[in-house]
């Protein structure tokens, strides 16, 4: 008897432990957590960045978000990489960008981030807090072509505080994506150049000849980007300094949140209370498939979406813009960066991979145009000549590169949470609940509370 | 009997049905440790500290909790929202699958498959196939719409408008009555019968029935029902994000989707775990509120002993 309960305690022992060790393992980055849609190509079970023992593949999870076709495209590169790198093994991680920012923040404080990931400028400020998130590619300079790149594009909008984040996949900003169609239907000359009077005047003229179309579309995120031009054109500067200095004031605010107010008393744009069910893929909402709806101001990196699938003709313009304005306000971006987990065992590797990912001809050509324009002027080039490029982008790109803001939103400016401030504010003036000008004040006093805690914890 | 003439023969017995005992419980005891307080206990910790996800905690005392009270303008709009919701969801689902239960205790031909049928909703859970469903349900001059035109009703923004979003997002959950409903049906099995033939033949009517013996028989099941459904109704997350994400104007911004979003969205992991704690606190009180309160009204056919 005693023999035997000796053997049964030895055993819940055993149970015990090893079950204590299977979960101090996710504490490294040797643990392959699967995702959505998470796809192994090649033969072996990957383990992250594992250093290469002799005749042992050096394994790499990449992780992104996209549309169906980036994923396609990534996925055949990858591919095509494995063919010209037997030893190196590539595992895709990706899903829609729909929570996609949480699910990597959590991998990182997890310890099981990707090797490789793809990253947005706008988490910058929130990535180099205190420790790097990802490796300073100016120190891999040797594996890399930054030659190739404009320096001031890579200093500008890749780095953050002199450490490079990653290599730029594309050159994306913002303009005015439209249905020629609709615009031919209500007689709005194509080279109109729209300012924030006659985009109220028109919307209303549209709106009146056929009350079912509204020129214009958003849903609180799309009217926030609206109005962060409409705000950055009247201060010329950051929205908030690197020391906590608020630039907008609450009476600024308040004109913005009048101004996205007025565009929907007027029937300028299509009313939240419908629009607001198709937040985040208005490409997805009836009317503008149904071409009732005219125009939008979108990342050129999201353009893909409206084009896959819908039958519709567009053209593209600048952002609304007025007399004596300090700034255009026209966000120019690198969209997505590449960059490598500090905690990858294999950065080298990583690095020439993510290097020949922008840089290499047959990559550049199998990867097209699905992170927006290529980044630098020779992959540019080689897709015009190839014919591979899309002239709504290029056209697009062009645009707002021309007409680029002189101000990289600084990281404190760009917040989630100032962001989710905004977009509270902006839906309770629409919805009636506060007056523009108690909006703006709290807007401020959110604002300031924000700031406060930000700079006591950094 | 002859074991328990020797008492040391008796004791050893035991020990080693203990032993067994602890191997058999052993995954469970495993998985609670590790899975359950380990978590519990790192976040009752980080809800004293500032921790960003990204870097290490650091020690922030009550800081936490007096900025939830003093100044997140969200603490209390959110809380509003989560009770509003409860107050509307909990007794609409209880009495919803008390009627259904009801309906289905019948002896009617078929009845298995009409069980499995109205259980099919609760499968479904917070599902994004739900969210886009509801959405076309809702949607203005959708399916609702277009049904209650024949009542002369006129179309409205369900979903759309910050006045009927959280009641149309709550709707799902009481759509989703499954388990209570089984439970329910269960109890009225038990109910014997003689009592009714009983009241019956003394004359009682069948909403007498009904108040008199049904429902005080009944009431350990509603017991236990308003007990869970409170609970899973204050941790109601994924069902309202998919389909509104907290919007229109944050009329559908649950207490559990400012946890989230804190912690996930703003990289405020200790704030997030505080507010956690908070909730848990108000969940911990409420039911013990309900559990002091149902001597009162509640019977147990055995006296309760």
């Amino acid at each position: 008897m005693k023999k035997i309960r000796r053997l049964l305690s030895c055993l819940l022992v055993l149970t015990l432990s090893a079950a204590s060790l299977a979960a101090c393992g996710t504490g490294g980055n040797s643990s392959p957590a699967s995702d959505t849609g998470e796809v192994v190509a090649g033969s072996s079970e990957p383990s992250a960045g594992t250093a290469p023992a002799s005749g042992e593949k050096i394994s790499f999870r990449v992780s992104w978000w996209g549309a169906e076709s980036r994923h396609k495209a990534t996925l055949a590169a990858m591919e095509r990489y494995m063919e010209l790198h037997p030893e190196i093994q590539l595992v895709g991680e990706y899903s829609d960008w729909g929570g996609h920012y949480d699910k990597l923040v959590t991998q990182i404080a997890g310890g099981t981030a990707p090797d490789i990931m793809q990253i947005n400028d706008r988490w910058y400020f929130d990535f180099t807090k205190k420790q790097n998130v990802v490796v300073d590619m100016n120190t891999l300079g040797d594996h890399l072509d930054l030659e190739l790149f404009d320096q001031s594009f890579l200093e500008d909008y890749c780095s953050y505080d002199g450490v490079l984040l990653g290599l730029p996949l594309g050159v994306t900003g913002v303009g005015i994506l439209y249905n020629k169609d609709f615009f031919a239907e209500h007689n709005i000359p194509e080279d109109t150049v729209w300012t924030w009077d006659n985009l109220l005047e028109i919307g209303q003229r549209v709106h009146a000849e056929n009350p079912d179309h509204y020129l214009y579309v958003c849903e609180p995120p799309e009217m926030w980007s609206l109005q962060k031009v409409y705000v950055k054109q009247r201060i010329g500067g950051q929205l908030i300094e690197e020391d906590g200095t608020l630039n907008v004031t609450p009476e600024l605010f308040a004109e913005a949140f009048a101004y996205g107010k007025q565009m929907l008393d007027l029937g300028v744009t299509e009313p939240f209370e419908t629009a607001i069910l198709y937040t985040d893929v208005s490409n997805e909402n009836p009317k503008w498939i149904g071409g009732e709806l005219g125009m939008q101001l979108k990342y050129i990196t999201h353009f893909k979406r409206y084009q896959d699938g819908l039958d519709l003709n567009y053209g593209v313009s600048n952002s609304p813009v007025f007399d004596g304005m300090l700034d255009s306000g026209v966000t120019v971006s690198t969209g997505n960066l590449f960059g490598i987990n500090n905690k990858c065992a294999n950065v080298e590797e990583a690095a020439k991979f993510i290097n020949w990912f922008v840089t290499d001809e047959e990559a550049i050509k199998l990867l097209g145009e699905e992170r927006s324009s290529q980044p630098t002027e020779k992959g540019r080039e080689l897709l015009t000549e190839a014919g591979l490029s899309d002239p709504l982008v290029t056209e697009a790109v062009g645009i707002a590169l021309e007409n680029a803001s002189k101000i990289v939103d600084n990281g404190i400016s760009q917040t989630q949470e100032f962001e989710a401030n905004w977009q509270d504010f902006i839906e309770q003036v629409a919805f009636g609940k506060l007056t523009p000008e108690d909006a703006g004040q709290q807007m401020v006093d959110a604002t300031l509370i924000m700031i406060e805690e930000s700079l006591a914890k950094s | 009997m002859k074991k328990n003439n020797n008492p040391s023969v008796s004791m050893k017995a035991t020990g080693g049905y203990q032993n067994w005992g602890y191997v058999f419980i052993a995954p469970w005891l495993v998985g609670f440790l590790l899975l359950q307080l380990y978590p519990l206990l790192s976040s009752m910790f980080y809800s004293f500290t500032d921790f960003d996800l990204l870097n290490p905690p650091q020690w922030a005392g009550l800081r936490n909790f007096v900025y939830a009270f003093t100044k997140d303008r969200y603490f209390f709009q959110s809380v509003q929202v989560t009770v509003t919701r409860v107050l509307f969801a909990v007794p609409a689902k209880l009495i919803f699958a008390l009627l259904v239960a009801m309906l289905l205790n019948c002896r009617v031909r078929g009845i298995g498959l009409y069980r499995t049928v109205f259980y099919l909703p609760s499968i479904f859970g917070g599902s994004v196939a739900i969210a886009i469903l509801w959405r076309f349900l809702f949607m203005r001059e959708g399916l609702v719409d277009q049904f209650l035109a024949n009542f002369g009703i006129a179309p409205r923004d369900w979903l759309g408008s910050p006045d009927t979003a959280l009641f149309t997002v709550s709707l799902v959950t009481v759509w989703e009555f499954g388990s209570s409903m089984v439970l329910f049906l269960a109890g009225l099995k038990q109910v014997p019968e003689e009592l009714h033939e009983a009241a019956r033949i003394d004359g009682a009517g069948a909403v007498q029935r009904f108040f008199r013996i049904t429902f005080p028989l009944l009431t350990p099941v509603v017991f236990f029902n308003l007990i869970m459904q409170v609970i899973n109704a204050f941790q109601e997350f994924t069902t309202p994000f998919v389909i509104t994400g907290g919007g229109p104007a944050r009329s559908t911004y649950l207490y559990a989707m400012m946890i989230y979003e804190n912690g996930f969205k703003f990289l405020k992991m200790g704030y997030a775990s505080a507010l956690s704690w908070l909730m848990f606190l108000v969940i911990i009180l409420l039911t013990a509120l309900v559990f002091k309160s149902s001597p009162y009204w509640v019977h147990y056919s055995d006296g309760g002993e």
